[in-house]
């Protein structure tokens, strides 16, 4: 899929665990997993957006288009 | 896979479906007791089904004869010998085979239920054996009700033989609610194809 998932990028920059997100957000870590593998096949507004709040940062820092 | 988002999915923590997804988790829960009981349920009957066909050949002789001419094809002279018996256990293990197999399916799938696997894969694949097994007891009654009547009047004097072909309501019912399922398996793939998208949505 041409939409590239940066979200383990931004989880170093901030320098914060899979878990401890996935905790802050509400989903189970391996729902997270599913999204930083890429093999999600969406994105709920709700989750991109608690995602952004908690790691200060805007969607297109976690989503990139390739194509 | 699971069938259902779970309660610690994205859109359940902390949203105001909490009740709702709490009425969910309640209904799985209740799918889950009911179909472990009806898995048990399934297989002792896929046990007691041959077992409780052999009894009626072996004690066939303790019914009241009106109710046993009742039971058994018309033309047939009683007592039967025993070489008909066998031929009469073996003919009715035609459809009981059937049947069995489909109890089989059917634990298998509430066994699915049980485990909270709802739309899965195993789920659809279940459903088709079902549809299957009707079509199949269609066939397979049609064709021992033939052979029951001609197993059963082979030792009477010849011109006293005979075979009967016939098809009941039961068998109609069964041909019908095979078709049924099928249609159902194919709604069932669709649920899982939509599950299978749910899941993977974060």
């Amino acid at each position: 899929m041409p939409i590239r998932i940066n979200l383990d990028v931004m989880l170093a920059r901030r320098k914060m665990q899979s878990n401890e997100l996935a905790a802050l957000v509400g989903i189970t870590a391996q729902n997270l997993s599913v999204l930083k593998t890429g093999r999600a096949k969406a994105v709920r507004l709700s989750t991109l957006e608690a995602i952004c709040r908690h790691l200060d940062c805007q969607p297109g820092d976690i989503l990139e288009y390739e194509p | 896979m699971h069938a259902r988002h779970g309660a610690d999915g994205p859109a359940a923590a902390g949203s105001p479906r909490r009740d709702g997804t709490d009425k969910e988790r309640d209904n799985l829960e209740r799918i889950r007791n009911a179909s472990r009981r009806l898995n048990r349920v399934f297989l002792t009957t896929f046990w007691a089904a041959p077992a409780l066909v052999a009894l009626f050949w072996i004690c066939m002789d303790l019914l009241p004869p009106a109710e046993l001419a009742r039971m058994l094809p018309t033309g047939v002279r009683l007592p039967l010998p025993v070489s008909a018996r066998i031929m009469g256990f073996v003919v009715s293990m035609i459809p009981v085979g059937v049947t069995m197999y489909g109890l089989r399916t059917l634990a298998a799938l509430f066994a699915l239920y049980a485990r909270g696997e709802i739309f899965g894969a195993g789920c659809v694949h279940r459903y088709r054996l079902l549809a299957r097994t009707l079509l199949w007891w269609f066939a397979a009654s049609l064709v021992s009700g033939s052979l029951m009547s001609l197993a059963l009047t082979l030792h009477n004097p010849p011109g006293r033989r005979m075979i009967s072909l016939g098809v009941g309501s039961p068998d109609l019912t069964a041909l019908l609610v095979g078709a049924v399922l099928w249609v159902l398996a194919r709604v069932m793939e669709e649920a899982r194809a939509l599950q299978e998208e749910q899941d993977l949505t974060v």
